[in-house]
């Protein structure tokens, strides 16, 4: 610290910025400590100081998170109706309409990213169908294990591979060479799940239609595993080894921590919602050299989109809703329709069907109990919303309720 | 400040990245700077709104600049200003009739509204914290909130270097009296937070 500070009076103190940082939001803390210890005298006109910065500091009147969010999606939307050429007073009322184009639009982020990664993975088991019957387990020497439950389970400990908490598999005595780029990997197909806990400990609960590739064991200086479709992760805390899931055109990096990462191919976007802990997200692109990563705070979301290359990152009061199909319902808030039909495809190995001229801007906010049959699950999202099925072998059709059109959405 | 340029630039270019993150680092200080103004929330997110909506609209227009903070700040104090004087016309609320001052209010002041009994201590500091005019509430909040330097706050409130100074500086005097003549005890909690 300078020692002009010494000549100064309390009041000139709690004008100086330096200062006002320090009591305000402890920078160089230290410096300034022992600053104050090796000049005693000094003391009493800081703590003099430190009372008028604390009088006139002002940390209340935060806006609420959601407000926050509110007013974004209202300058989005804004922004959409300029681009399109004509400028609209924009009203509190505009809630149910432009929530289905921003949700298709979510461009802007707070998003960063860097450095060109390689690591680009394909999966050998990327042939297999996503409507076959069962999940599989594809061994790095490529031998095929059916994993015959609809909901199974998969523990790695030392050096064998448990299946369904039965049936054995010894990787020594199968010969597998237990290096790195050797891969295992597991197919979960739609109407699928499957949980698996890794060498390190770290439990990953796979949801319907995805694939995940993980080594026998990790390697000295990080654990690196591939995914492509939807995790949930709770990974094993160990700060000397990161942990790396790689999705198409991203990898997300954590230490120890819970959070779920939704990668779809046929999706628009990459969600990365997490729970607690901290993540890391970057672009695995040359064109993202100068990005930087992106950190999430435990309730939030980062949504990148993978067309325009750039990320938004979404406080999410209702992050467990994110995770909700690890626990086998899936709770939805303020989604539409589409993204609702997407995930129960995927969840029940169906296909819904409706006309080019079929539209919807309903928002839905609820909860369905997967273990449910789909036709009760379908009767429930009639009840709440303006559209009827008629379901013809994994064929469901959507039409229009007409007459009566209760619209749930608050 | 490099890194507001660059982010400016980004912004003036049309990149969303950088539009929300202006959005996201700045929103509350402009809201937080709004709620000293005036009490009514609605306003104050309206005006944030529409503000943004307009940077965008004219973003290619916009000049370079390096704080940005105080270019918000800037903007939105214009904006806010005449909406209150359009209201004020409406409603004709004696209170805000002044041109072009402002009414800033703090914390520990409304805090001090709210509660029914206060302490001999409590209502020095209270009369302490009533003395300071409009201006020097202006200031005050610029410099411990916003943390600006002297000749950002006196293009803001076209005010000279010297007065703004020396406004700055007797308010503080007159506030550190008022604090000596207290035991600070109601500090004390502020302290301990500090401390952990």
């Amino acid at each position: 610290m300078e020692k002009k500070y010494l000549k100064y009076t309390a009041e000139e103190l709690a004008q100086d910025l330096r200062f006002i940082r320090w009591v305000n939001k402890g920078e160089n803390e230290s410096r300034w400590r022992q600053f104050v210890n090796e000049y005693p005298d000094f003391e009493l006109k800081v703590k003099t100081a430190k009372k008028l910065v604390q009088l006139l500091d002002d940390s209340h009147q935060e806006l609420e998170k959601q407000e926050v969010n509110r007013i974004w999606k209202k300058i989005r939307e804004g922004e959409l109706n300029q681009q399109h050429g004509k400028r609209i007073q924009l009203t509190r009322l505009l809630k149910y309409a432009a929530v289905l184009v921003l949700l298709l639009a979510l461009g802007g982020g707070v998003s960063f990213f860097f450095f060109y990664d390689s690591s680009a993975y394909h999966f050998s088991g990327s042939e297999i169908d996503m409507h076959s019957a069962q999940s599989k387990l594809i061994l790095s020497n490529g031998n095929e294990v059916d994993l015959e439950r609809d909901h199974s389970t998969i523990a790695l400990k030392d050096e064998s591979i448990k299946i369904n908490n039965d049936s054995i598999i010894n990787l020594k005595q199968s010969q597998l060479e237990l290096v790195e780029e050797k891969l295992n990997e597991v197919v979960v197909p739609y109407g699928k799940r499957t949980e698996l806990v890794l060498d390190d400990g770290t439990k990953v609960w796979l949801n319907a239609g995805s694939r995940f590739a993980f080594p026998a064991k990790f390697a000295e200086d990080s654990r690196t595993v591939y995914l492509e479709g939807e995790a949930y992760f709770e990974v094993a805390h160990n700060p000397q080894k990161a942990f790396l899931v790689n999705v198409n055109k991203l990898q997300v990096r954590v230490l120890g921590t819970r959070f779920n990462v939704s990668a779809y191919n046929s999706d628009e976007t990459i969600e990365t919602v997490l729970i607690e802990g901290k993540v890391a997200i970057k672009e695995k692109s040359k064109l993202a050299a100068f990005k930087k990563d992106i950190y999430l705070e435990p309730n939030q979301k980062a949504i990148f989109n993978k067309d325009k290359r750039n990320s938004v990152v979404w406080e999410d009061s209702k992050v467990e809703n994110a995770i909700g199909w690890v626990n086998g319902w899936f709770s939805f808030s303020q989604d539409n329709l589409f993204h609702v039909f997407k995930r129960l495809e995927r969840y029940y190995n169906v296909q819904f069907r409706y006309d080019e001229s079929f539209m919807s801007n309903e928002l839905l906010t609820g909860k369905l109990d997967m273990s449910e049959s789909l036709d009760e699950v379908l009767s429930y999202i009639t009840n709440m919303s303006a559209v009827e099925f008629r379901t013809e072998k994994d064929i469901i059709y959507v039409t229009k309720k007409y007459n009566k059109i209760p619209l749930i959405n608050k | 400040m490099k890194m507001d340029k660059n982010i400016w630039g980004e912004f003036k270019k049309g990149n969303s990245e950088a539009t929300s993150h202006i959005y996201n680092r700045h929103v509350q200080i402009l809201y937080r700077y709004g709620k000293k103004i005036t009490s009514d929330s609605e306003l104050i997110k309206d005006t944030i709104q529409e503000l943004f909506l307009d940077l965008i609209r004219t973003r290619h227009n916009l000049s370079e600049l390096d704080n940005i903070q105080f270019y918000l700040i800037k903007a939105f104090r214009r904006r806010i200003l005449a909406e209150l004087k359009k209201n004020t016309l409406v409603e004709k609320i004696e209170d805000r009739t002044s041109s072009s001052e402002l009414t800033i209010t703090y914390s520990y002041e409304e805090e001090l509204i709210r509660k029914e009994h206060l302490t001999h201590r409590e209502k020095i500091v209270q009369k302490g914290l009533k003395a300071l005019t409009p201006k020097q509430r202006e200031i005050l909040f610029y410099r411990f909130t916003c943390n600006f330097d002297y000749s950002q706050i006196c293009e803001l409130m076209s005010l000279k270097y010297d007065s703004a100074r020396k406004m700055t500086f007797r308010a503080l005097q007159s506030l550190k009296q008022c604090l000596s003549k207290t035991d600070f005890n109601f500090f004390v909690i502020h302290f301990q937070l500090f401390e952990i």
